[in-house]
């Protein structure tokens, strides 16, 4: 009698007591690929992680040198020039009784510690920098005056016409250091003698400060702060000729090292690349392990955006199409009716089935073929650049990073001599994201005030881009053909 | 009674071992290959091509299990998870074969039904036709008649339509009752063969 069933219920009651076993060698296999993993993990991790603080090392040298240079400058006038005296004459060293005296005090006292952030500009230095400045240098308190302080630009005279006496309270009341009251009020004690100096010198410079003045608020004179008054007596004690000359120098010098100015370049690239494996070990099959393997040529791109980290070094962050490829030479893959050969040779191809049938028409029996295998990725990268030398025209820098690239499609093709080719399908054994570490030296050409043109060799290394731990690992080398238009 | 108990012994024991495999002990690993092995090999046998494709997808199924068990949170069978894992290591292997979007034609209205005398053939022969399936049959013949998914959690799965996944799902069937029947035909062949 005849039973029927559907054949989906009816191939699952078969089915359902079946259970046959794997090979025995698929739990070693699998054990060997824990270990592997658990050794693996970490070199990747650590290779970062090594790169990382590399970079930032490297960031806080370049970035604290530049610092560290600009520091030095505002120091400078302690260090470089003579200081005056009380007496408005020029000492070889600053006393320090004052310096200390004042710095302690200002440091110590949150009032004037106020003071300091109103009359200093945007890019100064610490607090102790501006007092010793202040306290020390006669044309650094002047250039403050000058430079930063409208009150006194736009009404010197008020200031100076304040009696000795409210000014000596004022400051007294301020600081709480002895020593440093003592000084103080030795300084006025002589300040009569050049008082008539400054005045004049302050008058003579009005129409410069004015100029400077235009870009910043007038502030109302009730806003004169405690720093306004040390200005003014330090500036009382200026000779004038030194003043003009001190004056001079300090713009200059100022221009010079002006302080560095974030920036940003948008940039596009080109970038044709030879692509290898650093093993013999085919990434299609072992069968192809001994088969040459001869390097694919890629033309890749991309669009970076660069920031400036210091005068010496900046950040890139880039997104592009990246494409591997890898030639075999001379595969046997295909059988006496020329048809592929299905195993073994495509352990790591999801075969297509219509290449089959295909091949048996295309390819000659026995015949050698080329096996062409390309990836395409998208590729974000990150990489920090410093520059190695060079300063208008041309830079020469050098840059590391990281990309991670994500599989966006692969082919695997087979050519024969005649040039006839048929994609067989795609490989199994690639992770859909990957990692690759870069390395490059580049060169820019500045076209223009805006515009650079680079040229930069790339070394570039996957990790992680197979899934399975054949020791393949592809490895890529460019040049980088780029134009940036800074922002 | 005794059968309650036996259960809960295994139910610790399970949760010792996914204790174990957690903290990446090895001996515990190997004890949970033993215990599921066979069963989600027979899975991948018949979602694969061919013994060697299903020992792949098995190591690699492991692979992902050992590395993904701390995302197991204890809610639902362990086994379910772990034949989760198989069944879309699979899917991930053949999926990039694309699916052939074919509505309702002639194919689906012809009968799909067998009679089981012709199904008295070996086991592996039985499995052989569903390895033979074309990739994108055979990943839905096994997923809709073997392992009780349905069309919407197919197409979801697939990124196909329901109507192609019910399309394809009947190609699979006439196609394997064509090979079943072909091979019944040449055995009685063979049998007549030789009794000449």
């Amino acid at each position: 009698m005849e039973n029927r069933k559907d054949i989906g219920k009816a191939y699952k009651e078969k089915l359902e007591g079946y259970t046959p076993s794997p090979s025995n060698h698929l739990w070693e296999s699998i054990e060997a690929e824990l270990s592997k993993s658990k050794r693996k993990a970490l070199p990747i991790w650590k290779t970062l992680a090594g790169l990382g603080i590399l970079i930032l090392l490297l960031s806080t040298v370049i970035i604290y040198s530049g610092y560290s240079d600009s520091k030095n400058f505002e120091l400078n006038p302690t260090t470089d020039n003579n200081t005056l005296d009380a007496n408005g004459k020029i000492k070889d060293n600053a006393p320090k009784a004052v310096n200390d005296g004042i710095q302690n005090n200002r440091s110590n006292s949150k009032e004037n510690s106020i003071v300091v952030s109103i009359s200093t500009d945007e890019d100064s230095n610490s607090i102790g920098n501006k007092n010793s400045e202040n306290t020390n240098s006669r044309h650094k308190s002047s250039n403050d005056i000058f430079q930063n302080d409208s009150n006194c630009k736009a009404q010197p005279s008020n200031k100076v016409n304040s009696s000795d006496n409210e000014i000596s309270s004022r400051i007294a009341n301020k600081l709480e250091d002895t020593s440093t009251k003592k000084t103080i009020s030795n300084l006025n004690r002589n300040r009569d003698d050049s008082k008539t100096n400054a005045i004049g010198q302050l008058k003579k410079n009005n129409d410069l400060t004015n100029q400077k003045a235009t870009s910043k608020t007038q502030n109302n004179l009730d806003d004169v702060t405690e720093f306004d008054i040390y200005s003014v007596v330090m500036m009382d004690e200026l000779p004038a000729a030194k003043l003009d000359n001190k004056f001079d120098i300090d713009k200059k010098k100022k221009q010079e090292s002006k302080h560095f100015k974030k920036s940003f370049r948008l940039s596009s690239y080109l970038l044709p690349a030879l692509s290898n494996a650093s093993s013999d070990t085919s990434p299609i099959d072992q069968t192809l392990d001994n088969s040459k393997k001869t390097s694919g040529f890629n033309i890749n791109y991309g669009v970076a955006l660069a920031v400036s980290l210091s005068k010496k070094s900046s950040l890139r962050i880039g997104v592009g199409a990246f494409n591997q490829s890898i030639l075999t030479e001379n595969a046997d893959m295909v059988g006496s009716n020329g048809s592929l050969i299905n195993s073994p040779g495509f352990s790591n191809i999801n075969l297509n089935s219509e290449a089959t049938n295909a091949a048996s028409e295309v390819f000659s029996p026995f015949e050698k073929l080329d096996l062409k295998q390309t990836t395409k990725y998208l590729e974000t990268y990150i990489d920090y650049s410093f520059k190695l030398f060079g300063e208008k025209k041309i830079v020469l820098y050098a840059s590391s990073g990281v990309s991670a690239l994500f599989l966006l499609n692969d082919s695997i093709v087979l050519k024969d001599s005649d040039g006839n080719s048929i994609d067989i399908g795609k490989a199994t054994n690639l992770n859909k994201a990957g990692l690759a570490l870069n390395f490059s030296t580049g060169l820019s050409y500045k076209l223009s005030e805006k515009l650079n043109v680079n040229v930069e060799p790339i070394f570039k290394y996957n990790l992680g881009t197979f899934k399975k731990a054949h020791g393949i690992k592809h490895y890529s080398f460019g040049v980088r053909f780029g134009l940036s238009f800074k922002l | 009674m005794r059968i309650m108990s036996m259960n809960n012994r295994h139910k610790l024991n399970l949760k010792h071992l996914i204790k174990g495999c957690k903290k990446q002990d090895l001996k515990a690993q190997s004890e949970l290959y033993n215990g599921y092995k066979d069963i989600l090999f027979t899975i991948c046998l018949k979602y694969c091509k061919n013994v060697e494709e299903a020992e792949d997808n098995l190591q690699d199924a492991f692979m992902a299990i050992f590395k993904n068990i701390t995302k197991y949170n204890g809610k639902g069978s362990f086994e379910g998870w772990m034949k989760r894992i198989v069944i879309n290591k699979a899917i991930d292997r053949y999926k990039k074969d694309t699916f052939i979007n074919v509505m309702i034609n002639d194919d689906l209205l012809a009968d799909t039904d067998i009679d089981t005398s012709q199904l008295t053939l070996p086991l592996n022969v039985i499995l052989n036709t569903i390895q033979e399936l074309p990739d994108r049959y055979r990943l839905i013949f096994n997923l809709y008649e073997m392992d009780g998914y349905t069309h919407k959690e197919i197409a979801k799965l697939l990124t196909i339509s329901e109507s192609t996944s019910k399309s394809n799902l009947h190609r699979a069937k006439l196609i394997l009752k064509e090979k079943i029947k072909s091979i019944n035909l040449s055995q009685t062949a063979n049998t007549i063969n030789y009794g000449k």
